[in-house]
């Protein structure tokens, strides 16, 4: 009777005594695995813009429907997004939008952090978009 | 009949048809990408290359005609690699830019190439280096690399609005299409709309859109009496984005003009009014809509309460919805107590309300407008559809093309559709009546009249018959110019034809005797037994929307909603049941009419809802001084017109894309209107403002959806007592419709008069009043523009009008500018015994001596200010075409 528990503490000491795995997040974090797809961030050109031709493939693409694009068209005939809305609460971080891009515009991130205080931060803009490709370089 | 077996399945067709349109009838889909079902066949692409058993090579389906016994394959091995290779050919130039082309997503290449799955081609061409040239119209951006040359534009263009414009330039790689008529271009964009590709793109809207991202909103277009069928693309039901059109949809089947198809984003201008206004220490200031409601309905019951009901009066414009203008005849009558409501259609239709109605029982276009397409003799009088009513012109062409009419154009100008009349008669302008009379003599006295018809369907031949007797060949030559032989020639011609129809347009109503016009083209039309027959029939063209509709819904001082009079007590007892007041006895007044009683101090206030009497009435000095006379004036707009500014209370009200409702086109069709876009600003629907004032004055109108009033119109009105909202879903109904089984009319008095007999009226001869005389020698005409619409309040305000718009100008005979040492583009003067403006002179051709010419940009240069102040004593319609005037150079 007393083996058995003699066991167990012997792996409870053993643990006591060896590097704890528990991740001091977020002091601590761990690179998401390679193919991890996180909040997603728009790609800059050689302007720092988004290489964005608003063509509304991710829109028709996205199962969730939490993207909305508007499109806008320059005098020269170059087309930009006036508007571009994911909104992270509905996303389902499938990836599609990133397959759908014809321009590579749109990228899966690494970032996972999704947190705020309303609503409205987890719409994700241009702006937004772009910001989020400095935490993913 | 012949029989076919197309893919196994035994086909019996006509004769005529196509491999194509057999197959397509029978629900087998033949791919194609040049084909067009509103074009001729091109037989460009080979993608609809079918098999015939026994033929030696593949045929095009498209231009295959059927044949009796043939056994048809379309999907063997062989075609289909035909048709892969075929479009792989089209591949090796066209750019794969889908993603930010225009057409992605609706591409006829792009659906083929998914549908056959190619992934890749492997032919390689050399990089074609070429200039691209603008294209002929400043709306719509090409992109010639797209481009996949199968010829739809070019065909669109000659076939359509028989233009030309576009062609293919060059030969071999560097070939493109490209404007070689750039100058006859009327940007009515009928080459991008039959674009397979994207090579033509609209270059209007900022803004973009895929079919995903867009909602597509039927409606009908507020730019003429068409009522063309349109779809209003919006995004976010914020912002409309681009006209589109259904092919099957209306009358115009897919086809629209320059206004139509680019004109709507004045509704998103931003001069909108956005929030009530309200006079206060004599300026307008912004207030709410509780507050700006309250004072009107205040002070008009005060008014009413103390000078009397008459002493109001309601003016709405002709481009409201039915239910709009049934609400507001109800609220002058019911609310008010009054007859004084009318409409701006009183400005342009009222003349072919007046005279058909005394004629023949139904003032309105007797026949559907396709009807054309049977006539064998089509008269066109003072009327330029190709500028005023695009699509009916597009019918008279096809007219002509299919059926082989003959024109008999009468016109003192040289419109463009001169150059496929038969015969140009050039009166001089307000001498109608001498032709009509002349050619009534003509057909009377060589026997040429509908004998049988007239002894059995119309009276007062013999009155008629003394009535032209004077108007002998050289009489009228002497009176309006038209030399004899010309006369002769085109009333044989008329007269004869089987079937021959008049078209005529404001040259014929806009003057001081246009009902007596009007009775003329009439009788003419009765005495060749045109009235009531397939291909005959009399047209009245019409420039406002709903010009139609304002007048069947009773906005009139003297009938109540479907034209029932208002002194007779059968009608006005159902209307006082079911509005539960008494109603006014007496005839109102109309527009026209109410600026001198308002200076006697009769009408003390005003409702004006879209009316601006001020730029479209003649004599403006005197209106404005009415208008600062009265006690009260409440202005509904959607802009701040200048009557706007005089106004007491201003109501912001909504453009045609924010609202609900119905049209009724020049052809009796009465049409959805449906709301595309939020109401812009704190704007309302002005049914809406009109039932909440109403309420307030103490006169409930409650109802929430204008269907609602139309349910009431059908209760009230037979003339379309079989309409329901439900009903109007699709094609639209052509009153008469007395009930719900009852598939609207497409022919009036076809089985007889509406009236009895058709009624025929002498009319009398009246010298133009104002003749050309000492000091003023030239004779100024005014008429529309083709990038214009009415006094300009929308259509300047298009930004896709005023790219090609040009400036106002007067257009003048380059004899006569040379005489005044005038040349293209000089400041002048146009001056008239009233009054003067200052323009740009234009030399054209079209113009004969001694004649000026003015499109109306009536808000910049007011040019109401120079026409003569006298109008019709039936129809009070004032003289807009005849004006003498001289032009100084600057």
């Amino acid at each position: 009777m007393i083996i058995p528990l003699l066991k167990g503490l012997k792996l409870t000491l053993s643990k006591f005594f060896s590097k704890p795995i528990t991740i001091q997040y977020p002091e601590e974090r761990l690179d998401p695995a390679p193919r991890w797809r996180g909040i997603q961030y728009f790609v800059r050109d050689e302007k720092g813009e988004t290489t964005c031709v608003a063509c509304g493939l991710c829109m028709v693409v996205c199962p969730s429907g939490c993207i909305y694009v508007e499109t806008a068209e320059d005098e020269q005939g170059r087309r930009y997004p006036s508007v571009y809305e994911l909104n992270t609460i509905r996303c389902i971080f499938c990836g599609y939008c990133e397959e759908a891009c014809p321009v590579n515009a749109i990228k899966m991130g690494k970032n996972y952090e999704l947190v705020g205080y309303s609503r409205d931060e987890f719409i994700l803009t241009t702006g937004r978009l772009l910001e989020e490709e400095s935490l993913n370089t | 009949m012949v029989k076919l077996t197309i893919d196994g399945k035994e086909i019996t067709t006509s004769q005529e048809k196509t491999i194509l349109a057999a197959a397509t009838e029978n629900g087998i889909s033949i791919p194609t990408l040049c084909f067009h079902r509103k074009l001729s066949t091109l037989g460009s692409c080979r993608m609809c290359l079918v098999e015939i058993e026994g033929a030696g090579k593949p045929m095009t389906a498209c231009t295959t005609p059927v044949v009796d016994g043939i056994v048809v394959h379309t999907k063997t091995e062989r075609v289909e690699k035909m048709r892969r290779e075929a479009l792989r050919l089209m591949l090796v130039n066209h750019p794969l830019d889908c993603p930010v082309c225009d057409a992605g997503g609706e591409c006829q290449l792009q659906n083929l190439t998914y549908a056959y799955g190619i992934e890749h081609q492997d032919f390689v061409a050399e990089e074609v280096e070429r200039e691209t040239p603008a294209f002929v119209t400043p709306l719509i951006r090409q992109w010639p690399h797209r481009c996949v040359m199968c010829q739809r534009c070019v065909q669109a263009c000659i076939e359509i609005p028989g233009c030309h414009v576009l062609d293919v330039v060059d030969r071999g790689l560097v070939s493109m299409i490209a404007g070689v008529n750039p100058d006859d271009c009327i940007s009515c964009g009928e080459c991008l709309s039959v674009c397979p590709v994207g090579a033509l793109t609209e270059k209007l809207s900022p803004i973009k859109g895929r079919k995903w991202q867009t909602e597509r909103i039927p409606t009908t277009c507020t730019f003429c009496g068409c009522g063309c069928q349109l779809e209003l693309n919006t995004v976010g039901k914020r912002t409309i984005i681009k006209v589109t059109t259904d092919d099957e949809a209306g009358s115009n089947r897919g086809s629209l003009c320059v206004k139509g198809r680019f004109g709507y984003d004045y509704v998103h201008h931003r001069d909108r009014l956005t929030r009530p206004l309200i006079r206060k220490n004599g300026s307008l200031v912004e207030g709410d809509w509780e507050e700006s409601l309250n004072l009107a309905a205040e002070r008009l019951g005060a008014i009413r309460d103390h000078y009397g009901r008459g002493s109001i009066g309601g003016i709405i414009s002709a481009h409201h919805t039915n239910e709009e203008c049934y609400l507001m005849q109800k609220f002058m009558r019911a609310a008010i107590g009054n007859n004084n409501v009318d409409s701006g259609s009183r400005l342009t239709h009222s003349p072919t309300v007046a005279g058909l109605m005394d004629a023949t029982g139904y003032g309105a276009m007797t026949n559907e407008m396709d009807d054309i397409l049977k006539s064998d003799v089509i008269l066109i009088a003072g009327a330029d559809p190709d500028v005023d009513n695009l699509i009916f012109a597009n019918k008279i062409r096809r007219a002509i093309r299919e059926k082989g009419s003959k024109i008999v154009l009468i016109d003192p100008r040289k419109t463009t559709l001169e150059k496929y009349a038969d015969i140009w008669l050039q009166p001089k302008p307000g001498t109608d009546l001498a032709w009509i009379n002349g050619f009534i003599r003509v057909i009377l006295s060589e026997k040429l009249w509908a004998a049988d018809y007239v002894r059995g369907h119309t009276e007062g031949l013999d009155e008629l018959k003394r009535g032209v007797e004077a108007f002998t060949p050289d009489y009228v030559e002497k009176l309006s110019g038209i030399p004899r032989g010309d006369l002769v020639e085109a009333a044989q011609l008329y007269a004869k034809a089987k079937a021959s129809s008049i078209a005529y347009g404001s040259g014929i109503t806009q003057h001081i005797n246009g009902t007596d016009h009007v009775l003329g083209l009439a009788n003419l039309a009765m005495v060749c037994g045109n009235v009531g027959i397939e291909g005959g029939g009399i047209y009245p063209l019409v420039i406002q929307s709903n010009a139609q509709g304002a007048c069947d819904m009773g906005t009139l001082p003297e009938f109540l909603p479907g034209y029932q009079p208002v002194s007779e007590e059968i009608p006005r007892g159902k209307f006082e049941e079911e509005w539960g007041v008494e109603l006014p006895l007496d005839t109102g007044l109309t527009l026209t009419e109410m600026v001198e009683q308002i200076l006697q101090g009769r009408i003390k206030a005003m409702i004006m809802v879209g009316e601006n009497p001020l730029i479209t009435l003649p004599n403006p000095k005197r209106w404005e001084e009415a208008i600062n006379s009265l006690e009260f004036l409440v202005v509904q707009d959607v802009f701040l017109s200048e009557v706007a500014q005089h106004a007491h209370v201003v109501l912001p009200g909504t453009t045609f894309a924010e609202k609900e409702g119905t049209f009724t086109n020049m052809e009796r069709r009465i049409q959805r209107v449906r709301r595309a876009i939020q109401p812009i600003g704190d704007s309302r629907p002005d049914w809406a403002i009109i039932c909440q004032l109403a309420s307030k004055m103490g006169y409930e109108m409650e109802y929430t959806h204008p269907s609602e009033v139309m349910e009431e119109v059908r209760r009230l009105t037979p003339l379309y007592g079989g309409i329901t909202c439900d009903r109007l879903d699709g094609a639209g109904i052509q009153w008469p419709c007395p009930n719900a089984d009852h598939p609207g009319t497409r022919i009036l008095h076809e089985d007889g008069f509406h009236r009895g007999k058709g009624k025929l009226t002498p009319v009398e001869y009246r010298a133009p009043t104002e003749r050309t005389e000492e000091g003023f020698p030239l004779a100024l005409l005014t008429g529309g523009h083709l990038y214009h619409y009415h006094i300009g309040t929308f259509s300047k305000r298009a930004n896709g009008l005023s790219k090609v718009y040009e400036e106002t100008c007067v257009r003048m005979n380059p004899e006569d500018a040379r005489a005044l040492n005038i040349s293209e583009g000089d400041m002048v003067r146009v001056i008239s015994p009233r009054g003067e403006v200052k323009t740009r002179a234009k030399l054209d051709q079209c113009l004969v001596k001694g004649m000026v010419y003015v499109a109306p940009g009536f808000r910049d240069i007011p040019l109401n200010g120079l026409i003569y102040a006298d109008f019709d004593p039936v129809a009070k319609i004032p003289e807009y075409k005849v004006c003498s005037a001289r032009v100084e150079k600057i």
